[in-house]
């Protein structure tokens, strides 16, 4: 195909601008990565930066021999994993019937969900309900009070929405029952949104914090996200708390706490490729005719 | 679209002649409607059991609330909580600088993932697109301490690389930490770069849904690069733009704390201080949860106004949310 | 499209069943721990135990490893802990309290918490129990002070704590070797303070023909060790600026706040700190400077004798010495000493058996019990040298198994004299085998010990006094309302303040104090004042203050 010269210019621009995006976000990556390899007195010194010091892999000898990384890296991607599987099935079944035209009270049902997503509730009547259905120290606390998420289920929702009506109603002459119709026709032509939102709550999942913390009490239970938080508070102590010489001794190195950062990022790099396959332009319609 | 649809068939209590058909499209309704109602009773129990029946401690905001007595036994105490968050002359401040920094960060972090989803979109060469992405998404992983540090060595006064720079060419440095407007632009700056890769997956998703034969027939008719976004493209997507624009409305009040509390410091703090470091401040000294509870009203409040005053616009355009 | 009456009214009923029924659950229970078998055999409790991460797999976990295993081996009572992260420890322990779910015994350093806790009546009143208790009993009557500051103002005692020796917590080290290279004095006044630093920052003591310098920092300790001199504590990180007046009352020592703060503005128009002090919150850049040897008076917090290596690495012919605190108009202070009481436990309301608690907090702070978590075990982790104090035998296997026993020490008597840590860095042992490494750390080390010992000499005299009345620990719970308004207001005038030094002749120290005084009032400071002042009244001979640390000095 031949390109006008403003297309060459605009195609020029359009490289240049996202390779330089692409540097910035890249960079400090590399520096964490070059601090988690280099040696203490060079981090101490200022010394490192897109290159490691004094190389050697200390950091994570000690992450892994010294800390319950791998019992925790375990546990983010069971977390992760079942999370995600849960609440992809559980956004399915809301959103699919409220993007049903002729759903009884579908409007009445979608901003009793939206509504939910503005008021949200308190951390302890969350807590409450929590230990009130015994599931303290269980993942079930962390999975099912963040099964749906309103916002990814309104994304879906919109997505059935827009699909070409003509396929409802050549499905509904073909007399083929909801779950043929489901599972040939409109989950086939979900797979980039469906993708996306399993990436949205995968994501979500990994970097679960703040419940995890609160409903888990075994040690043995927690995941990535928490330990490495832990390390990163420790090295950059918060103004706000009163430093004990006890917790100025036990602080993480700043190595150690780049290399958790590093395990804790790099599976979500690795995960992105597959994801992207699902973007190729006309997929969708791809699926259809063929 | 949609609309039309939905109201050919609702139950409208039509009187006279067409009752029978009526009765019949009420029927065939219903019939249609068993397997989703199946499926949307689990939905059901779920809101109710995990977001409607929390949200009742929302009560402690009009309670003085202590562990002894619980939510349910703690006294009564009317709107003082209120009455106390606005007397607070920081507290209205807080509510003004929450309302700016909101309608700026949707006036500015919006359109970045779009735009960004656009230029991926004309990318030809695919390991660059690929590689260009996964880049640009990365940034969403590394935590506000951590991009606090990198606006630090950035843009510190006498240390930061850019003012390095400066003075090289002009001489003089720029207290970009320490101006209320430079300040702005850094923190919104910093969010565009942290969030818009990530934000812009759901536009590259959508992207995928173009039908390619669309294009081909804009380029038979002549059509250069940017009329073809103009006119495929755009309106491609523009139900996941305008659905991410009513969705970020209701989420537009909570000013991220990890964000403010990283990037702020107390010379700017007349216009960095927001309701979240306000309720993270005042949780953090004192545990008081019926006055957070107040202030998360309020600010819920807002939240559903604004929603529900952008899907309503959005309607007009036959794209509202429900 | 209209929703359908029916539909809703049946949700609504659902949504107040729901609630009624949670209601009824959260009310019904109860504390699950510390079960009594009711048959005078073992108690059974429960603890909480800070969790940092750092534990290796082949340990196990912070509730179950070799150390938890020795003292339910040898504690009178069965513990099973609750691990609490070291870093959200507020958000953890006020989920438990207020599911009822928390254990009997709370580890806690934070006293911002456990005053929480006190308001919100969740602690018992140990009174009783202490009265039959053993070695806790005994310290309480050898050190009095410790029954004085876990006493809560309805007269009950509530907190548990223990004792460590008084020494040096905030250090203000001084490039020695600048010194002598510019041919300066250690500074006496904070004119001469302020002529060094300026010397310094302008005078090239790195000799590399560039002005990169800095004379000192204003961030984290450095700006608490200036207004430590001006005998005031007013910065971001702590605000406590009452002093007493000339008839013994308590009150906001404006006049120093203003002073510190003329003094600081001078500083940083003079181009002696650096400007970015207000982003370094944590004084992780000024450390920075120190080590790298472009920072010649820097505040430390602790003895930090890694920054001392990396600072010999970097310039190895640095020389280093606590700073004494030059004298100001307003005398001659110390800065912040490490507190001879710390209080570490309280004890749940609702603990089943508290007999059980006490009888543990007896065995944790007997002899054998605060040897073993503090050390490890003797011929496993250490050995008794010859000077009669634990030597590590292993440092690296200490550090897999020994090191995370330090936050079950929080409640073991605390380690004092010639073993505790501060001691062995004072007094550091020759290495028995001469490598070349070997001699050069030790030298390192004896460098080290003698700009520690320096510390010591400067800022444990009583005639140089701790800066501020009251220690931040021992400050008083506020009342609800009076606590918002302190912290806003407080909030408030540290920001003016922060302006004003960076704002240069636009916005003079007098402006800022006066825009400051102002509001301050708004926010109630009045109230606030009156508070203190007749909280102090009261509370004065009840509570420790700083004067009372040199009482705990070995003489």
């Amino acid at each position: 195909m031949r390109l006008t010269r403003g297309e060459k210019w605009f195609n020029l621009l359009n490289y240049v601008l996202l390779s330089a995006a692409s540097l910035t976000c890249l960079l400090p990556l590399v520096n964490i990565g070059a601090v988690s390899l280099s040696s203490n007195e060079a981090i101490l010194s200022g010394k490192v930066f897109l290159l490691p010091v004094e190389l050697n892999v200390q950091a994570y000898s000690i992450l892994f021999k010294g800390t319950p990384v791998l019992n925790a890296f375990g546990n983010s991607l069971i977390l992760t994993a079942v999370g995600t599987a849960v609440s992809m099935l559980l956004t399915f079944l809301a959103a699919y019937p409220l993007s049903r035209p002729d759903f009884y009270n579908r409007r009445f049902f979608t901003l009793a969900i939206v509504f939910t997503m503005i008021f949200s509730s308190g951390v302890i009547p969350q807590y409450l309900l929590v230990k009130s259905l015994g599931l303290i120290n269980s993942y079930w606390a962390i999975w099912l009070p963040a099964a749906i998420s309103a916002y990814n289920m309104l994304i879906m929702k919109n997505h059935f929405e827009n699909l070409p009506v003509e396929l409802e109603e050549a499905a509904r002459i073909d007399g083929a029952s909801e779950l043929r119709f489901i599972g040939k026709i409109v989950l086939p032509l979900s797979i980039p949104m469906l993708a996306t939102l399993s990436l949205f709550y995968g994501v979500a999942m990994w970097n679960n914090f703040m419940s995890v913390l609160i409903y888990i009490n075994d040690a043995n239970k927690l995941n990535l996200s928490v330990l490495v938080q832990q390390m990163v508070r420790s090295q950059s102590l918060a103004q706000d708390f009163a430093l004990r010489p006890e917790d100025i001794a036990q602080s993480t190195p700043e190595g150690v706490k780049s290399a958790g950062v590093m395990v804790m990022i790099i599976p979500l790099l690795l995960v992105y490729p597959f994801i992207q396959k699902y973007f190729v332009k006309g997929a969708m319609i791809g699926a259809i005719k063929g | 679209m949609q609309h039309t649809a939905l109201d050919k068939n609702s139950p409208l209590p039509l009187k006279g002649s067409r009752l029978s058909t009526k009765q019949i499209q009420k029927r065939r309704r219903f019939k249609k409607n068993i397997p989703w109602l199946i499926m949307f009773v689990p939905v059901v129990a779920y809101y109710i059991i995990f977001k409607y029946i929390p949200m009742g401690g929302n009560i402690i905001a009009f309670k003085n609330y202590n562990f002894t007595d619980g939510i349910w036994g703690s006294p009564w105490v009317g709107v003082d909580n209120f009455k106390l968050l606005f007397t607070d002359p920081l507290a209205f401040a807080t509510i003004r600088n929450t309302f700016v920094i909101a309608f700026l960060s949707i006036v500015v972090n919006f359109p970045f993932p779009v735009l960004l989803a656009l230029m991926f979109n004309e990318v030809r060469k695919q390991w660059f697109k690929k590689t260009a992405q996964t880049l640009l998404y990365l940034p969403h992983f590394l935590s506000w301490v951590i991009v606090g540090g990198l606006v630090i060595t950035l843009f510190a006064q006498e240390s930061g690389t850019v003012n390095h720079l400066l003075q090289q060419w002009t001489g003089e440095t720029f207290p970009f930490l320490y101006k209320p407007a430079s300040w702005l632009a850094l923190f919104l700056a910093s969010g565009v770069w942290k969030e818009a890769g990530f934000a812009a997956i759901i536009y590259l998703a959508a992207l995928g849904n173009i039908d390619p034969s669309l294009y081909e027939s804009a380029a038979l008719d002549g059509a250069g690069k940017m009329r073809k976004i103009w006119h495929v493209t755009l309106p491609g997507i523009r139900p996941v733009v305008v659905l991410m624009l009513i969705l970020g409305m209701g989420r537009v009040m909570d000013v991220g704390f990890d964000q403010v509390y990283n990037l702020q410091n107390p010379i700017v703090s007349n216009v960095s201080e927001v309701i979240s470091t306000y309720i993270y401040r005042m949780g953090l000294q004192g545990g008081q949860f019926s006055l957070t509870a107040a202030m998360g009203l309020f600010e819920a409040v807002i939240a559903l106004a604004l929603i529900l005053a952008t899907n309503a616009v959005a309607r007009r355009f036959g794209q509202g949310l429900w | 499209m209209i929703v359908s009456r029916k539909t809703s009214s049946a949700m609504l009923l659902l949504l107040l069943a729901g609630m009624m029924l949670l209601g009824a659950c959260s009310s019904n229970e109860t504390n699950n721990g510390g079960k009594s078998d009711g048959q005078g055999a073992r108690g059974k409790i429960t603890s909480t135990i800070y969790d940092r991460g750092g534990v290796a797999p082949e340990e196990g976990t912070m509730i179950s490893n070799r150390w938890t295993k020795w003292i339910n081996e040898h504690s009178p009572v069965d513990v099973s802990f609750v691990s609490v992260p070291r870093w959200e420890s507020a958000q953890k322990l006020n989920t438990l309290f207020a599911s009822g779910t928390a254990p009997d015994l709370i580890l806690e350093y934070d006293s911002v918490i456990k005053n929480q806790l006190y308001t919100q009546k969740q602690l018992l009143p140990l009174d009783e129990y202490i009265e039959k208790s053993t070695v806790y009993k005994g310290m309480l009557e050898k050190y009095p002070t410790l029954r004085k500051l876990g006493t809560k103002d309805d007269g009950k005692l509530y907190e548990i704590g223990r004792i460590s020796d008084v020494i040096p917590q905030h250090i203000i080290y001084i490039r020695t070797d600048w010194l002598k290279k510019l041919n300066l004095e250690m500074p006496k006044t904070t004119e001469d303070f302020f002529n060094v630093a300026k010397a310094f920052s302008d005078g090239d003591p790195d000799g590399n023909n560039k002005k990169d310098t800095y004379g000192v920092n204003l961030s984290f300790v450095g700006m608490m060790g200036v207004d430590a001199m001006f005998g005031t504590i007013f910065n971001a990180n702590d605000k406590n600026p009452w002093i007493l007046d000339n008839n013994g009352d308590l009150t906001l020592g404006w006049d120093r706040v203003e002073a510190a703060l003329q003094f600081k503005k001078r500083l940083y128009d003079a181009g002696i700190v650096d400007k970015d002090f207000l982003t370094d919150g944590k004084g992780d850049k000024a450390k920075l400077d120190f080590t790298t040897g472009k920072l010649g008076i820097w505040g430390s917090n602790g003895p930090d004798a890694v920054a001392y290596s990396a600072l010999k690495q970097n310039v190895p012919d640095a020389e280093i010495a606590a700073l004494q605190l030059p004298e100001s108009p307003f005398g001659s202070f110390s800065p912040i000493i490490g507190t001879p009481i710390s209080m570490n436990a309280v004890v749940n309301a609702q603990a089943k058996n508290p007999a059980a608690i006490m009888e543990y907090i007896d065995f944790m702070m007997s002899e054998e019990a605060t040897m073993v978590l503090n050390n490890g075990i003797e011929g496993e982790h250490y050995k008794l040298g010859d000077n009669g104090c634990p030597a590590v035998i292993d440092p690296e296997k200490n550090k897999i198994e020994k090191n995370y026993s330090g936050d079950f020490a929080m409640i073991t008597g605390g380690i004092t004299g010639k073993c505790a840590s501060y001691n062995l860095l004072l007094n550091p042992i020759e290495p028995k085998e001469q490598t070349v490494e070997g001699k050069a750390a030790y030298e390192i080390s004896k460098q080290f010990a003698a700009a520690y010992q320096s510390a010591f000499d400067a800022y444990l005299d009583p005639s140089r006094p701790m800066v501020s009345v009251i220690p931040n620990a021992a400050l008083p719970s506020l009342p609800q309302t009076l606590q918002i308004n302190q912290t806003n207001g407080f909030k408030t005038v540290y920001d003016i303040i922060a302006k004003s030094i960076i704002s240069g002749g636009s916005y003079t120290a007098q402006q800022a104090i006066q825009d400051a005084k102002a509001a301050w009032q708004t926010s109630n400071g009045a109230k606030v004042e009156a508070f203190m002042k007749e909280w102090y009244a009261q509370n004065k001979d009840k509570t420790l203050l700083t004067k009372d640390y040199y009482d705990f000095i070995k003489k």
